[in-house]
């Protein structure tokens, strides 16, 4: 019995799932949300988020081919594109980024707003870094301040939940009818805080508000997120302590809890932004301790800052965090412990 | 993988084949190959010569010196054919005796060690049990002067689809508990936990049933199996009140047995047996007809394979234990040695680097952070990989690097594939050089 027998490093089992999967996992959870903001706001938000996400993927593709492959073959283009290794497109982050981009947008926004804060937040978020994996800032977040600094007007230009009837009744065959002109209102948490306007639970609950695309409807982002804990992409720790601060400091300062965690960005940022794996602590208590930052600095700023809403500085801020807290989360070891696990 | 399926981040259990068949007797090889060395130039005498004739359970040497001293047996009846170097599963050629079945099985007259009265004498009953080729912490026992104040048995099978330590509990359950009586009294243990999976209730209920009467006997139910590597650490967590600041002397109070040694205690006590015959599960997508079955020590793989119904013409990879830390073998003229638990065999088709999408290529680490969740000892793999690619050695070292298993779990949860563990095993060298891997400490220890 005589058999070519490969010698291999342990281990020889592998659970299959690759770095792409997570990707295409959050783009899933994503997909309620998506159906949601095309309920409230009309199917003109369908139009930002290609935009958003074709921005992000091109801008991506153009870095690659400049500074990673400059022997990139053009020819044949997309066959190129999807084989050659240096493009790294199909594993999904770009995608993800430019989609949860656009979930931070205004559905009024013009068509530049998506397309330049894409390019933004591949370029200076994600490549300038050194791509996928080496990004300080969550790529997504940091468009969304661009924006917010670059063009404060149009970035918080919201407009009210279409009225799905009147705009069907309206539809004719020139272009200009399909345009939905939304009613310029304000967000929940700017009622409050500029008008002291409180908005009913239900409509926070169910979306029926002004906001960005994505942040509106509680439910929707509530049903990705179980997908996302079910499938084990995220773990509870961040949400969980992200939320669970934001309830008592708001209580202690003398706010309704309820209507904060519901209003505004909190729930998607929560489950989707600050849970991003690259640029959240690798350690559970290191997770919590950034989920309570997170927490308090978002409520502060609700309550005491200059803007209405919180939760990008909060994370970008403990974004930069991170890599301190994983540096003191973890155990070190003396030299005389080395024999302990032998 | 499927798309929405819910994602474990450990390995689900294979192998139901052969943990539902009761385990069976395997038949005689025509030689069987008994190794004398477990390490390159550890000192041995074979006290045989070619042409001998032996019987099964005849003392044919012994290896090692002073305090890690143990007997060697010939494992069947026949004769001395050859006294060379063959290959070990260790990867080095051993100093071996072959000897070649007369096919009789013949054994030698049984002398049970309870019957002959050196019960109160400690010293007397370790050198029996080493005179019957038990592997036991000896240098431990003879530090501590033969009194360990705590048996930690870990009863947890961490290769997913290896069954043998639950087979001998299913099948031998009062057999175990009568050994671990024994060695209990032996070194005047006060306390003896049994480590067992929680999802394996009829074997807790069996150990419970038996291990009742005994108060020094704990059966405790983990979560998820626990490496023979990590038990030194899983000791200083369960017998420790501050596990991570504690002197050297209080843990080597604590002696780790298996469960084969287990019953082979038992065997010789009662039956004046020695260890010459091991429960081994024979898994692998090479294997038609997966089982457990009893062989005797020294058998050579082949032997095995071709048992278990297997041919050597899909035979990619085999193994020497589970997928996860097994050892590969370059031959299958390897034997089985003392505290294998298993063996497996894949075939060829999944090592075909050709049909790897690039997809399952190394990316940079996203820092998802499944190989913190899933590490048994709770070290930080991704970052002392990170250190170590960069070649940071103090820093790893400082993390924890020698800590480390070696259990593989890291790498097998991985989604951008890093070649964790090679990393790790890379850092120890670099730190201590050869003697410092897992692997040849772990392996003087399983062997």
């Amino acid at each position: 019995m005589d058999a070519h027998l490969i010698v291999s490093p342990p281990p020889h089992l592998k659970s299959g799932e690759t770095a792409h999967c997570l990707m295409f996992d959050v783009l899933i959870a994503s997909l309620p949300i998506i159906f949601a903001s095309v309920i409230f706001f009309g199917p003109h938000t369908l139009w930002i988020m290609f935009l958003s996400v074709s921005s992000a993927v091109a801008t991506e593709v153009l870095i690659q081919i400049v500074f990673k492959s400059p022997g990139f073959a053009f020819r044949p283009f997309f066959y190129n594109l999807l084989t050659n290794e240096d493009i790294t497109i199909l594993d999904g982050s770009a995608l993800v980024t430019g989609l949860l981009l656009s979930f931070t947008l205004p559905p009024g926004s013009p068509w530049w707003i998506p397309v330049a804060g894409s390019f933004v937040a591949i370029a200076v978020g994600k490549q300038a870094f050194g791509g996928v994996g080496y990004n300080i800032f969550n790529p997504a977040l940091v468009g969304r301040a661009f924006l917010l600094a670059a063009w404060p007007v149009e970035t918080t230009a919201w407009t009210a939940t279409l009225r799905w009837e009147a705009w069907i009744c309206s539809l004719s065959l020139s272009p200009q009818s399909w345009i939905v002109d939304g009613v310029t209102t304000a967000t929940p948490l700017a009622l409050l805080k500029l008008q002291n306007q409180p908005t009913p639970l239900f409509q926070l609950v169910a979306g029926n508000t002004a906001g960005c695309l994505g942040e509106t409807s509680a439910i929707a982002i509530l049903i990705g997120a179980s997908y996302l804990l079910y499938k084990g992409t995220i773990t509870w720790h961040i949400p969980c302590s992200f939320i669970g601060t934001v309830i008592p400091v708001s209580l202690l300062l003398g706010k309704d809890p309820v209507f904060n965690v519901f209003a505004g960005g909190l729930l998607l940022g929560a489950f989707f932004m600050a849970t991003d794996v690259v640029t959240s602590p690798v350690t559970k208590w290191g997770r919590i301790v950034f989920g309570v930052g997170a927490g308090m600095i978002t409520t502060i700023i609700r309550i005491y800052g200059a803007y209405p809403e919180g939760v990008c500085y909060a994370i970008l801020l403990m974004n930069s965090l991170t890599p301190l807290i994983d540096r003191y989360a973890a155990r070190t070891y003396q030299p005389s412990d080395e024999n302990l696990g032998a | 993988m499927p798309t929405f399926s819910r994602r474990n981040l450990f390995p689900p259990r294979l192998g139901g084949g052969a943990w539902s068949k009761p385990s069976q007797k395997a038949g005689i090889p025509e030689r069987v190959i008994i190794p004398f060395q477990e390490a390159i130039s550890m000192p041995c005498k074979i006290t045989v010569h070619e042409g001998d004739r032996v019987k099964a359970g005849e003392k044919i040497g012994f290896m090692g010196n002073g305090d890690t001293c143990i007997a060697v047996h010939a494992s069947t009846s026949g004769r001395v054919d050859q006294i060379a170097p063959m290959p070990h599963p260790l990867g080095f050629n051993a100093l071996s005796v072959v000897i070649a079945s007369d096919g009789k099985d013949e054994g030698v007259e049984a002398k049970p060690l309870g019957a002959s009265g050196i019960g109160s004498n400690k010293e007397k009953m370790f050198e029996a049990l080493r005179e019957m080729g038990i592997p036991l912490n000896y240098p431990l026992l003879a530090k501590t002067g033969f009194a360990v104040s705590r048996l930690l048995i870990n009863a947890t099978e961490f290769e997913p689809p290896l069954t043998s330590g639950h087979h001998l509990i299913k099948e031998h359950g009062p057999h175990i508990i009568e050994g671990l009586k024994v060695l209990l009294s032996a070194c005047s243990a006060s306390q003896a936990v049994i480590l067992i999976e929680k999802d394996r209730p009829s074997l807790i209920k069996t150990l419970k049933g038996f291990g009742s009467e005994v108060p020094a006997i704990t059966i405790r139910g983990v979560n998820h199996p626990y490496p023979d590597t990590a038990v030194g650490y899983l000791a200083k967590k369960l017998f420790s009140k501050k596990p991570y600041r504690i002197t050297a002397d209080r843990r080597t109070e604590v002696m780790t047995v298996d469960l084969s040694s287990l019953f082979a205690i038992y065997n010789a006590w009662f039956w004046g047996m020695p260890l010459t015959e091991q429960l081994i599960t024979v898994v692998g997508s090479a294997i038609p007809n997966p089982q457990n079955s009893w062989v005797k020590i020294g058998t050579p793989l082949a032997n095995l394979v071709q048992s278990a119904g297997g041919t050597s013409s899909p035979l990619g990879q085999i193994t020497l234990g589970g997928p996860l830390m097994g050892l590969p073998q370059s031959s299958l003229e390897v034997p089985i040695i003392k505290k294998t638990k298993g063996v497996c065999a894949s075939v060829a088709l999944l090592f075909d680097e050709r049909r790897r999408s690039r997809f399952y290529k190394r990316v940079p680490c996203i820092k998802c952070a499944k190989c913190v969740d899933v590490c048994p000892v709770s070290i930080i793999p991704n970052l002392i990989a990170d250190f170590i690619d960069n070649r940071f050695f103090s820093d790893a070292a400082r993390r924890g690097v020698f800590l480390c298993a070696e259990c593989g779990l890291c790498e097998y949860v991985c989604p951008s594939r890093i070649p964790l563990l090679e990393l790790m095993k890379l850092g120890k060298v670099s730190l201590k050089g050869e003697q410092s891997l897992l692997t040849q400490s772990n392996l003087k220890l399983l062997s």
